[in-house]
Formats: structure tokens, C-alpha cells, sequence
């Protein structure tokens, strides 16, 4: 089998400085074995070897959103760049770079990665590196939900421009990429003058789930009102449960929540505890995108309390936690009258009405 | 396969507990039927709200109906929510006040039961 390839998906809103990172990275000759998609033809120039361009082109799936949408585009370009590199014609590369335009969201390209067969046999998980102008990011986030949906799906943020900004302004916009996004790394650079190669090559490749698990287990619930982080109508929010939770009834409440809010429910992470299990669960959600949950083993510490952190637009964070709880006592109330319950074939009592053996009807009896 | 239908297996969800080690309950392995079960239990407890009521289809899809009769045959729990907002021509939200009054109306009576 292949070795994997390194993901990275390269977003940032209109004149953040991806470009400009990407080629100071690509200058470099450490840097020469990376393929790069770009989703803007004609924008710049990559002199580079290992390039691809791609137009938007987004096929809708049956019943989804514009987020779970399937961006055709990266699949055939992603396809094109390993059929030419299994065939020689280009040098082996060892990660691919995906610069998006600077008005995409990320969660329909990292969906898209998700279904894709050749993108989950040959790359590793994606990790989401987001340029955020330091001087105008602020503003841009408030205004433009694409700006804003490009830092609640970062692994890294990027605050480019730093030499420009104030630190006034550099702290705001702090403050602002923290609240939408607890959990991503915050990096400040010069474009011009900072080593953008050491900045690039110390971002590990994969998910780190050993940083998500101890980030969950320093959370603590907040109340909304009182304490969640605001920015625009962006709002963080945690919960802790202190009873473990039904599988079934955290399933079908999440994609039913999904399904009517997904564009809303911005960012998921959760360290359940699962009845029946020994050890957590790491869930993640982005949007309509889900994580394959991880059951892990054992608990890393005494607390075995269940943490979830949303960070929603627009929805009354204090439903997401009552409407939960109801799911989860409705499962255990619902499964409980399912043990009342017997097969007609058997006789008995059905839904508190009795019901007889079925027997042979006379007429067959003769 | 079904023979009938010609259905080629359920998908497989991020839901799915079944057949997955890690799950046991009481030193048992969760099985598919029980695990299908324990969610059309509750998926009728939710979409009974809306006039709907699912059942599952030979442990590989679900059937899910109206009180007009109509029907649709879906293949995942995520597959379920876009016909249940069209059977219920209405927006199933678990964020809706009244539905959470009555799951937990539903979770106290069992409780007290």
C-alpha cells in the first residue's frame, strides 16, 4: 500500500496573505516535494512543479445544504495528481497543499475529502490552516459568515500582517479567534520577514487528538448569559453532564440536530461518557461534517464527566443542553417500555391492550 | 442482499454501535436488531410529535410513515430527518420547545413507571 500523504487545506478570506505564505513555503527547497491545488485559476503564478488548478465546481447532494455540498473540483483534481504521480509523469510528493478562494468555507472541501475514496486511502486527515488579516480580520469576520466559518473550522490560525496591525488590534482579533474557536493554535507572522517554512513545518500532519482530549478536560460548563464568549452572534458554549449518556438517544438527537441547525452548529467537540463504556468518546462536528467518533480505553483522569463545547450562531445555547437531557431520558423511558412489549406471535399484552395467540381460523380447521 | 427489494445492506453511520468491541452492555455485545430497536423506540417516541411513526425493514432500512399513508424507505438515521420534514410537511426540530415539554413528559412518566 501507498504511503499517506499529508493534507492541508490553506483558507483565508480575500487578500489575507494564503498566497503569500504558500509561495514563501514553496520557495523552499524542503518544500518542493508538496503538490498544490489551487481553486482559482489565473490568480497568481506558483512557479512550481507539482500544480494543479481547479475551478469551482459543487455538486449538491440529495436533500443537503450548500455545506454538504461534494466540491467535484478537488476530487478531480486530487485523482489527477495521483494518477500522474503513480504513472511517473510528475516527481513523488509527500503532502498536498488545497488553496481555496477566499470566499469558500472549508466544511464541503473537508467533506468532500471525507467521501472520497482515493482522498481516504492516500491522504492523511486534513488539518485547516486559516489566514486571518491582522488588520482587517476583525472586521471581516463580523461581517462576511464565510470569514467567520473559515476560523471555527482552523486547526491554526495565522494572523498575518502582524507588522501592520496595532496590538491593540492583533489582541482584539485575538480575543475574536478564540471565542469561535477555543481549540485552535494561534500563530502570528510577518509575511514578509517571518520564517514562514519553520511556521509550516512545525504544524504536524493528522488530527491531534491528544491536545482535543486534554482541552475538553480543562472545560468547565458556562451559563450563556452570564459567561460564554461572544463575538457577533457567534457563541461559545459548554456543558457537563454528570450522568453518562445513551448512545441511541446522543445519535439521533445530534443528526436531527444537524440536520435542521448544521449550518448554525458552527463547531462540535465533546468527551462523552457512554453507557456501557469503559473509557470516553471523542465526538467532532463541523457544520453537517462528523468525525467518526473515537472510543477510547480507559479515562485519562478521575473526572469521568461528559464535556461538550458548542460554538453556535444564532440558536439559545440553554436548548442544545435541556433538549439533550430530554432525548436522553426519552431513549431510557422509550427502551423500557420496549421490554413490555411481546411479538403478536406470542399473545400477551401489547401497548397495555391484550392481544390473543393467534390460532388457526375454523375454516382451515374444517 | 435482499432478494425482494434488492437493497444492498444498510449503510454504515458514525451512530452504529453494533458490531464495534468497545460496546457491551452487561458483558453482552450490542447486537444490530437490539441497537435498531432501542432507536426506532426512540425515533417514534420523537417523530410521534409530527404524526410519523418509522419502523425498521428487515434490520437494513427503515420505514417511516404519515397519518395520510404515505410512506418512504430510508437507508441511514441521517437519511431519516429530510423525509420526516416532508411527510410531516413541517420542520422536525429537536430544538423545539413543545417537543422537548413532551420527551420529558415521555422521560418522567418512565421514570415514575
Amino acid at each position: 500500500m501507498s504511503e499517506r500523504v499529508a493534507a492541508y487545506l490553506l483558507t483565508g478570506f480575500l487578500g489575507s496573505g494564503k498566497t503569500t505564505l504558500l509561495r514563501g513555503v514553496l520557495e523552499e527547497p524542503a518544500f518542493r516535494d508538496t503538490a498544490v491545488i489551487v481553486n482559482e485559476f489565473g490568480k497568481v503564478g506558483l512557479d512550481h512543479d507539482l500544480l494543479a488548478f481547479s475551478t469551482e465546481s459543487t455538486v449538491v447532494m440529495p436533500g443537503g445544504c450548500v455545506c454538504c455540498s461534494i466540491r467535484e473540483d478537488i476530487e478531480t483534481s486530487l485523482r489527477e495528481l495521483f494518477e500522474l504521480r503513480d504513472q511517473g509523469k510528475i516527481p513523488a510528493f509527500h503532502r498536498i497543499v488545497i488553496e481555496t478562494s477566499g470566499i469558500a468555507e472549508p466544511v464541503p472541501i473537508l467533506m468532500t475529502l471525507k467521501a472520497n475514496p482515493l482522498a481516504q486511502e492516500r491522504l492523511i486527515e486534513p488539518r485547516v490552516i486559516t489566514v486571518l488579516d491582522g488588520v482587517l480580520g476583525l472586521e471581516t469576520m463580523e461581517r462576511f459568515p464565510e470569514a467567520a466559518a473559515q476560523v471555527t473550522s482552523a486547526d491554526v490560525v495565522v494572523v498575518s500582517k502582524c507588522d501592520l496591525a496595532t496590538t491593540d488590534q492583533i489582541t482584539a482579533l485575538d480575543e475574536a479567534a478564540r471565542a469561535s474557536n477555543p481549540w485552535a493554535e494561534i500563530r502570528h507572522v510577518n509575511l514578509v520577514e517571518s520564517r514562514l517554512v519553520e511556521l509550516f513545518a512545525a504544524i504536524a500532519a493528522g488530527a491531534d487528538r491528544k491536545g482535543d482530549i486534554q482541552s475538553l478536560l480543562a472545560t468547565g460548563p458556562t451559563r450563556p448569559c452570564a459567561s460564554a464568549h461572544r463575538h457577533s452572534d457567534v457563541v461559545s458554549h459548554s456543558i457537563v453532564l454528570d450522568q453518562p449518556l445513551d448512545w441511541t438517544a446522543f445519535g439521533v438527537w445530534m443528526t436531527m440536530l444537524l440536520h435542521r441547525h448544521g449550518d448554525r452548529i458552527l463547531r462540535v467537540k465533546g468527551l462523552l461518557a457512554v453507557d456501557g463504556l469503559p473509557g470516553p468518546t471523542l465526538f467532532q462536528s463541523a457544520q453537517h461534517l462528523v468525525h467518526p467518533p473515537v472510543h477510547m480505553d480507559a479515562w485519562p483522569s478521575e473526572d469521568r464527566r461528559s464535556r461538550i463545547v458548542f460554538i453556535v450562531r444564532g440558536i439559545d445555547p440553554n436548548l442544545l443542553e435541556t433538549s439533550l437531557r430530554a432525548f436522553d431520558r426519552a431513549a431510557r423511558c422509550a427502551v423500557s417500555r420496549r421490554a413490555d412489549q411481546r411479538s403478536a406471535g406470542s399473545g400477551g399484552v401489547i401497548a397495555g391492550r391484550p392481544v390473543k395467540r393467534p390460532t388457526t381460523p375454523a375454516w382451515i380447521r374444517g | 442482499m435482499c432478494s425482494l427489494c434488492a437493497a444492498l445492506g444498510g449503510s454504515r453511520s458514525w451512530t452504529d454501535a453494533a458490531g464495534k468491541a468497545v460496546f457491551a452492555q452487561g458483558g453482552r455485545a450490542v447486537t444490530t436488531r437490539d441497537e435498531r430497536g432501542r432507536r426506532v423506540a426512540l425515533l417514534n417516541s420523537v417523530l410521534g410529535y409530527y404524526g410519523l411513526q418509522v419502523s425498521d425493514w428487515g434490520g437494513n432500512s427503515y420505514v417511516m410513515t404519515n397519518a395520510a399513508g404515505q410512506s418512504a424507505n430510508m437507508y441511514s438515521l441521517g437519511g431519516i430527518w429530510a423525509d420526516a420534514d416532508r411527510l410531516a410537511s413541517q420542520h422536525c426540530d429537536p430544538l423545539d420547545e413543545e417537543l422537548i415539554a413532551r420527551l420529558d413528559k415521555l422521560g418522567t412518566a418512565g421514570g415514575a413507571g
